[in-house]
């Protein structure tokens, strides 16, 4: 019987999705706002559907599904009314679709190990926390004076102190332990790092801007291929050369610097054997099919075989893939509920991208501009690096796919980027009507 | 300012291409791919039983049962009915091994049915059939060529040129698919190699049924007049290459070298039609092309040469030129065809449990590869070879046969055996391709089976 209602239940997760995707654009792009309140209500929806599904895939009912979706339904209508009447947000869109992808990333984790779940709610939590955090915190704070210095030199530190004392996970030694807490700074350093590649650029692209900011991509990229970091190596300097290409009125610094990046990854091809086994599990993936690309294959296998509308929810067998969780949680939802529900969920990304996007758009200060433009990039770009990785459209590196993949560093991050996205933007209305 | 909004709107581009971009791919990747992708080996989810569908039929083009379900002491067991006959091409299903050939591409139709069925045996607790497949193979042109070519190593492959089905497709050493399990062992071990279908993954030298696309790329050179003297051998840059006859052919054209099977003439005509002009002519032939059209084989390869030596190799199959026996019978169809290609397929139809057609499956239109005019003069230089050249044996009494012998040189021992060709010559019903593994001469061991299995399609397909 379970089965009938998960292949009943595919077609009305990709109806739900379909819907909340198309209200999306209806309020961006037609500003039809009185549809605003549907989305949350398409969210709650499609969590219980979903939990309510998995609680009952066993013969047992299982409580726990439904108190994880019961917890993070009032987790996003709390914070979507302290939002609104707190900290008066208008625009609330960016925070409904991000919490659109938590809750599929909530239910996918939960169908793979319950215990991700109630860890990814709880990470959830402290984010939200996060916003008030950031808008009393930073409210004093006037981006335009230069915090460079400091900006810079703490990204060092926590470059080296990863490097001295950090602790290796999945291969790569890009973690760090405290307190019996393991998290990975390089996720929070992208934040930062944009704010401080933002304010350095933003004072005219001269000799030594250029000069301060390509020394600074080159030592943090230097530290990532240490700590084989690739994934970080890779957006950073992508979210470098995307400032440096908007800031500076002639072409050829930002030419100079995509040429210097295809020179180091072509050193590093020939430097580092790690290097070396990824590109090749690209290219020739079926070729290692059993040893090097097994993971790549295993997802590719995965994709394949949900087809447009999936096999339906917790039958299929993501599991088949390693470290599904993190870096692959979007071949587990295609093989589930098919490409098409995976097609939509990369269009919703690239609605977050674009709002902030615009939101760089409309600030009138270069540097927050330039903060706006790097956040928002930061999220296009680690998305589109993990869906090229699983598809094996390029080697894979091993980064999250944003507010869907498991991972508290990641989710936190991620968080951190939308508000400090509303935050900024928030406070260029504000410096204006003043 | 107005400049910065300009670029941002340039990196808004580059982010809505790149999604697009994504999400069209992976639409192609759902239609074009997946399906290959899902039948690999390394597939786990091939082993997996589904639990509330009893896998489905596969049926010959006449609806003869190939391979079947059969339900004893309460539990399931794949029957493959003509066993070995049908041994790569159906492929087995295992749980413990997977799935190959048929059963794995097409695992995901075998193993489901119309949602609405399942739904009502589940709810009444009752097993229920999974869709048939519906192959274009026939049944007694199957088991006739399998049994022809017997112990020996090789492989055959007969298509209907006009549409592109493939009606036979034998790969030898076989195996039995029903006691895979039991036999794996031995199997993987074999040193022959008897789960590679060679027929489709086998990459041959082809020797001189090469000359057909020599001949081609001559015809478009205009070198049709051109003529030599041979004297039994050739040498270019100390590679020595003899011919057949060794007292040599004496002054020799296009059609009676063609006939004749003569080393030193296409040798010449190589060295003189240049790297560039073969190679291309090769890749109009599909060389280095993926044939596709549901099944998949390996893609025939010829390089680019910039050599003399490798040249005058490469003009007459030799060298490192590779071919899949599909691939062969498919050049033999092109000009069975008048030069135009039809995609060759193997599955017709998937029928649900009603015998209703729920896919069908046509190679779409033809496509081009050479002028009509130049197939025609081809073709009759193939019908001389049966009538007075090479391929005298592939005869068959009433009707006229054309054909290509080839007798591959490689580094395995004798060389292998071909023949290409089709039947009747006028209005072709029949194109096929026969390698027999360090077999001997093509004209004394490859045509005759040809011959056979061509007049058994003849009789047959009526």
């Amino acid at each position: 019987m379970f089965d009938i209602l998960s292949w009943l239940h595919r077609y009305i997760f990709i109806f739900l999705l379909a819907v909340f995707f198309i209200i999306n654009i209806a309020i961006y792009f037609y500003n039809k706002k009185f549809l605003q309140p549907f989305l949350p209500v398409i969210t709650i929806i499609t969590a219980f559907s979903c939990f309510g599904l998995l609680s009952i895939s066993s013969e047992n009912i299982d409580y726990h599904g439904i108190s994880t979706g019961v917890a993070f339904c009032l987790q996003y209508i709390v914070m979507r009314i302290l939002l609104d009447r707190l900290l008066k947000i208008n625009d609330i869109l960016l925070f409904d679709l991000t919490n659109m992808l938590l809750a599929i990333g909530l239910i996918w984790l939960y169908r793979l190990n319950p215990e991700y779940a109630i860890k990814q709610t709880l990470f959830a939590v402290l984010g939200d926390t996060m916003y008030f955090f950031i808008f009393f915190l930073l409210k004093k704070v006037d981006l335009k004076k230069d915090y460079t210095i400091y900006l810079g030199l703490s990204i060092l530190a926590a470059l080296i102190t990863t490097q001295v004392w950090g602790v290796e996970v999945y291969g790569s030694k890009n973690w760090l332990e405290l307190l019996g807490y393991r998290f990975q700074p390089s996720e929070f350093l992208k934040i930062i790092f944009v704010i401080y590649i933002s304010m350095v650029l933003s004072k005219g692209p001269n000799k030594k801007t250029l000069l301060i900011s390509s020394a600074s991509i080159l030592v943090a990229v230097a530290f990532f291929a240490l700590q084989r970091d690739l994934g970080s190596a890779l957006i950073f300097f992508a979210v470098y050369l995307i400032l440096l290409f908007v800031i500076d009125d002639k072409i050829y610094p930002t030419l100079a610097s995509a040429a210097a990046a295809l020179v180091m990854a072509a050193a590093s091809y020939f430097l580092f054997g790690h290097i070396r086994s990824r590109v090749e599990a690209w290219l020739n993936p079926w070729k290692y099919v059993s040893d090097k690309s097994f993971q790549v294959t295993q997802s590719l296998f995965a994709i394949a075989s949900g087809g447009l509308l999936g096999a339906g929810l917790n039958l299929g067998y993501p599991k088949y893939i390693p470290a599904v969780h993190t870096d692959f949680i979007f071949s587990a939802i295609c093989e589930e509920v098919g490409i098409l529900s995976g097609i939509i969920i990369i269009l919703l990304l690239s609605m977050i991208t674009l709002i902030g996007l615009n939101y760089s758009k409309n600030c009138n200060e270069i540097v927050n501009k330039l903060i706006c433009l790097g956040l928002s990039s930061m999220t296009g770009i680690q998305t589109l690096v993990i869906i090229g990785g699983v598809l094996n459209i390029i080697p894979i590196t091993g980064v999250t796919l944003p507010f869907v993949s498991y991972g508290g560093s990641s989710l936190l991050s991620q968080m951190i980027n939308i508000c400090l996205l509303y935050f900024v933007s928030m406070k260029e209305t504000g410096d204006s009507h003043e | 300012m107005n400049k910065l909004s300009k670029k941002l709107n340039i990196i808004k581009c580059f982010f809505i291409v790149s999604f697009l971009g994504i999400a069209i791919y992976l639409i192609i990747f759902n239609f074009f791919e997946a399906k290959y992708i899902y039948s690999n080996s390394y597939n786990k989810r091939l082993r997996n039983e589904n639990t509330y569908i009893v896998r489905g039929d596969i049926q010959d083009r006449n609806d003869i049962i190939l391979a079947t379900s059969k339900i004893s002491n309460n539990s399931i067991k794949r029957d493959y009915i003509y066993s070995r006959h049908f041994s790569h091409v159906i492929g087995y299903h295992s749980k413990q091994i997977g799935s190959t050939g048929i059963e794995a591409l097409y695992d995901k139709e075998l193993s489901s049915a119309k949602i609405l069925d399942t739904i009502k045996g589940i709810i009444n607790g009752k097993e229920i059939k999974g869709n048939t497949v519906k192959l274009t193979l026939d049944k007694t042109l199957q088991v006739y060529a399998s049994e022809l070519l017997g112990n020996r190593k090789g492989s055959i492959v007969a298509l209907n040129p006009k549409t592109g089905e493939i009606l036979a497709l034998v790969s030898k050493p076989d195996f039995n698919p029903s006691k895979i399990n039991a036999n794996w062992k031995n199997l993987i071990e074999d040193e022959n190699s008897p789960l590679l279908n060679r027929a489709l993954d086998g990459l041959y030298p082809p020797g001189s049924i090469f000359k057909i696309i020599t001949t081609s790329a001559a015809l478009y050179g205009n070198y049709k007049d051109y003529e030599i003297d041979c004297t039994g051998s050739s040498n270019v840059n100390g590679y020595e290459i003899k011919d057949s006859n060794k007292k040599g052919h004496g002054n020799i054209n296009l059609n009676k070298a063609f006939t004749l099977s003569c080393n030193s003439y296409f040798v010449n005509l190589g060295l003189k039609l240049g790297n560039e002009k073969l190679y291309n002519e090769a890749n109009k032939f599909l060389f280095n092309k993926s044939i596709s059209g549901n099944i998949i084989a390996k893609t025939s390869r010829f390089n680019m040469k910039y050599d003399n030596k490798s040249l005058a190799s490469q003009s007459i199959g030799q060298g490192d030129v590779l071919i899949t026996p599909l691939h062969a019978a498919v050049i033999a169809s092109i000009i069975a065809n008048d030069g135009m290609l039809l995609q060759p397929y193997i599955v017709s139809e998937i029928k649900d449990i009603n015998g209703k057609t729920i896919k069908s499956f046509k190679s779409k239109s033809a496509n081009v590869i050479i002028d009509a005019d130049k197939a025609k003069t081809i073709k009759e230089m193939m019908v001389n070879v049966v009538k007075s050249g090479t391929g005298k044996s592939a005869k068959i009494s009433g009707i006229e046969v054309a054909g290509k012998t080839g007798t591959a040189e490689n580094p395995h021992g004798k060389p292998h055996s071909w023949f290409i060709g089709f039947a009747p010559a006028e209005d072709p019903q029949i194109a096929i391709a026969v390698i027999i593994e360090n077999g001997g001469s093509g004209g004394s061991n490859a045509a005759p089976i040809a011959g056979k299995v061509m007049k058994k399609a003849i009789s047959v397909l009526k």
